[in-house]
C-alpha cells in the first residue's frame, strides 16, 4: 500500500476512534444529566483530545502493519 | 620520515618523490588505488555507525502524548467525579483574590485540563539540550575547537581511549638533527688550534660543543646542494647554529648510501656503514653510540674527512611542542592512550617512551588502522583517533569521535568528527573537558526541566484541590513553564564561565611568576 493510501485509512481509523470516544461522552454525560452546554463542549473537547492522543498512535501503527 | 625506494620497488600514488625523478608503471588505477581504496573505507564506516539515539527528543515527543492523554483523563475525571464530589464554590485561583464562583462543571473540568495541558508545555525539555550544545559548540570554538555536531560532543564525553597516529600528529612529521658525536681527537686539536670558543652550545632538542659544530659543519658542506630530506635537516640544522656553509668543490648522491663531497681538497663522506665500509673508513669507534642512537629510533650518519670518521649525526622525527603535556593530561583525565603508526616497532617505541605513552601499535597499514579501532571498540573501549593523514581518515571515520588536525589534509578534515584549528594537541584535552562540561549541563537542565513538570503538573491537574481548595490558573500556568524555559537557558549561560585545565594552570603558573621589575639606568 502506498503512502497516501495508509495516511487516509489511518485518517478513517483514528477519526474513527475519536468519535467513538466522544460519542460515549456524550451518551454518558447525557444518561447522568448534566446540562446541554456541558454535553456539547465535554463532547467537543474530549474529540480534540482524542484525536490528538490518536493520530500519531494510529498513524505510526499503520505504517508498520500495512506498508508492503 | 622519508623512505628509501629502489629499482622494482612498489609506490604509491601521492606519495612526494624528495629527489631526482624515476619512471613508474601504473599497476593499479581507478578504484583499485590506495586513494579509492581509503575513500571506500571512510564511507564504509561513516554508514556502519549506528545514529545515536536522541533521548531528550524521544522523551519530550512522547511527554507531548501523554500530557495530552493526560489531559483528557483530567477532563473525565473532573467531569464525572471530581466536580460533585470536592467543588467548592469559594475555591480561588493560587496567587490571586478570585473566586471560581458559578464556574459549572464544564467549565472547571475545561479549566483543570488546559491548565495541565500549558503547565506541561516541554520546551524547557526540548531547550535542554540544544542550548547546552550550542553553547557548548561555541566555547570549543573559542578555544579553537570545531565540533561537526552534538553527536561529535555526546561522543567525546564518552571516551575511554585516545589513539593517536606518530608521523605529523605526536611528531613534526619532519627529520631534525638530534646529536652530532665528535670522535676523533684530531678534530678537537686542529680546533683548539684554531683558537675556536671552547664549552656547550645549546641547540634545540640537542648539546653541541664546538668539535661538534664543525662535524655538523662539514656533514653540512657536504650536504649543501642535496635534496635528501636527512641532507635539508643537516643543513637547516647548521644554520639554526648560526654556522656558515661554503660550498664544495665537488658533489656526488650515492643513493642508499649517503653523498660524497670535496672540500679544500679533501675528501668528506656521510653516509651509513655501507658507504663507510665500501670505502675502507673505521667506525668502530662509534659503533657503541650509533647503536644507542639506533635504538631509539634515529637515523645515524657517519661523518668522514679523507678516510678518517670524525663523529656521527643523528636525525629523528621529533615531537612536537605540547605532545608530552597533552598525553599528560590524558592520562590525568583517566583517559587510556595508545600511539598507532606504519613505523616499525623500534622507532615507534622510541617515540612513545618520549611522549610517555605505554601502549604502541606499530607497523599497521593505513587500510588496517580502522581494523585496530573496530578491535578496541570490540574490547568495550570509546574510542577516539587523532590524526592528521589521508591514511588516518579510514581510522578517524570508524573511530567514536575523529579528531582531524587542522593543519592536516583535505580528507581527514573532511572524515573527522571534530576540527583541532591550530596544531596544539592540548586543544585534544580542551575537546574532552568542553565536552564533558557540555554534557554535564544538558543533564542538569533535563533534570531541571522534568522536576518541574513532575511537580506542576500534579498541582495543575488538581490534586491537591481536595486538601487546599487551590487551583492554578492557565496564565499562572503559563508564567511557571516560562519559568522553566528561563532557569533552563541561564542554567546553560553558565557554560560561558568554563575554563579548560590547561588554560587555568597556565593563568595560575602566570600569576605565580615573579614579576620582574627593571630599575631605571642611565643618567638623571
Amino acid at each position: 500500500m502506498n503512502e497516501r493510501k495508509i495516511l487516509r485509512v489511518s485518517a478513517l481509523v483514528y477519526t474513527g476512534i475519536s468519535l467513538c470516544v466522544a460519542i460515549l461522552f456524550f451518551v454518558a454525560a447525557s444518561a447522568l444529566g448534566y446540562s446541554m452546554m456541558a454535553r456539547v463542549g465535554g463532547t467537543v473537547w474530549v474529540f480534540l483530545l482524542s484525536m490528538i492522543v490518536s493520530m500519531p498512535i494510529v498513524t505510526s501503527y499503520c505504517k508498520k502493519r500495512l506498508r508492503v | 620520515m622519508p623512505v628509501e625506494k629502489k629499482a622494482g620497488d612498489e609506490v604509491i600514488g601521492g606519495t612526494m618523490n624528495k629527489t631526482g625523478s624515476f619512471r613508474f608503471r601504473a599497476t593499479k588505477v581507478g578504484r583499485e588505488t590506495a586513494l579509492a581504496q581509503i575513500i571506500k573505507l571512510v564511507e564504509d564506516a561513516q554508514t556502519s555507525k549506528a545514529p545515536i539515539q536522541r533521548l531528550a527528543d524521544w522523551v519530550a515527543g512522547h511527554f507531548i502524548l501523554g500530557v495530552h492523554a493526560l489531559a483528557l483523563l483530567v477532563f473525565i475525571f473532573w467531569f464525572f467525579v471530581g466536580y460533585n464530589a470536592f467543588f467548592d464554590p469559594s475555591t480561588s485561583f493560587l496567587l490571586s483574590p478570585h473566586k471560581l464562583g458559578e464556574i459549572g462543571v464544564f467549565g472547571f473540568s475545561l479549566l483543570l485540563s488546559i491548565t495541565v495541558l500549558v503547565i506541561s508545555c516541554p520546551c524547557a525539555v526540548g531547550l535542554a539540550t540544544p542550548s547546552a550544545m550550542m553553547a557548548g559548540t561555541g566555547k570549543a570554538a573559542e578555544h579553537g575547537v570545531l565540533f561537526k555536531g552534538a553527536d561529535a560532543i555526546e561522543a567525546a564525553s564518552k571516551l575511554t581511549t585516545i589513539v593517536f597516529d606518530k608521523t605529523g600528529t605526536l611528531t613534526k612529521g619532519e627529520p631534525s638533527v638530534t646529536d652530532v658525536i665528535n670522535s676523533h681527537p684530531y678534530l678537537t686539536r686542529s680546533l683548539s688550534a684554531c683558537g675556536e670558543g671552547q664549552g656547550e652550545v645549546r641547540g634545540e632538542g640537542m648539546g653541541v660543543r664546538v668539535e661538534e659544530l664543525e662535524v655538523l659543519r662539514l656533514a653540512a658542506i657536504a650536504e649543501k646542494n642535496s635534496e635528501h630530506p636527512l641532507g635539508e635537516a643537516i643543513v637547516r640544522a647548521a644554520h639554526e647554529h648560526n654556522i656558515e656553509i661554503p660550498s664544495a668543490e665537488s658533489f656526488n648522491a650515492i643513493p642508499g648510501h649517503g653523498v660524497e663531497a670535496r672540500y679544500q681538497g679533501k675528501e668528506i663522506l656521510l653516509g651509513n656503514r655501507k658507504l663507510m665500509a665500501e670505502r675502507g673508513v673505521d667506525i668502530s669507534a662509534l659503533l657503541a653510540q650509533a647503536e644507542e642512537l639506533e635504538r631509539d629510533g634515529k637515523t645515524v650518519m657517519f661523518v668522514a674527512q679523507d678516510r678518517k670518521a670524525l663523529g656521527l649525526i643523528a636525525v629523528a622525527d621529533t615531537l612536537k611542542e605540547y605532545s608530552v603535556e597533552a598525553v599528560q593530561q590524558l592520562h590525568r583525565l583517566g583517559l587510556s592512550v595508545v600511539m598507532i603508526t606504519g613505523d616499525n616497532k623500534r622507532t615507534a617505541e622510541a617515540i612513545a617512551r618520549q611522549v610517555g605513552i605505554d601502549r604502541v601499535l606499530a607497523e599497521v597499514l593505513p587500510q588496517d588502522k580502522a581494523n585496530e579501532i573496530k578491535k578496541l571498540q570490540a574490547q568495550g573501549q570509546r574510542v577516539a583517533m587523532v590524526g592528521d593523514g589521508i591514511n588516518d581518515a579510514p581510522a578517524l571515520a570508524q573511530a567514536d569521535v575523529g579528531i582531524a588536525i587542522g593543519s592536516g589534509t583535505d580528507i581527514a578534515k573532511e572524515t573527522g568528527h571534530v576540527i583541532l584549528i591550530k596544531e596544539d594537541l592540548r586543544d585534544v584535552v580542551v575537546a574532552i573537558e568542553i565536552a564533558k562540561a557540555t554534557m554535564r549541563k544538558v543533564k542538569q537542565n533535563l533534570f531541571w526541566a522534568f522536576i518541574y513538570n513532575t511537580l506542576g503538573i500534579p498541582i495543575a491537574a488538581g490534586l491537591l484541590y481536595p486538601l487546599a481548595k487551590i487551583v492554578v490558573s492557565p496564565e499562572l500556568a503559563a508564567f511557571f513553564m516560562a519559568t522553566s524555559s528561563v532557569s533552563v537557558t541561564l542554567n546553560t549561560l553558565l557554560l560561558k564561565r568554563f575554563r579548560p585545565s590547561l588554560k587555568m594552570l597556565a593563568e595560575g603558573a602566570k600569576r605565580s611568576a615573579p614579576t620582574v621589575v627593571t630599575a631605571p639606568t642611565g643618567g638623571e
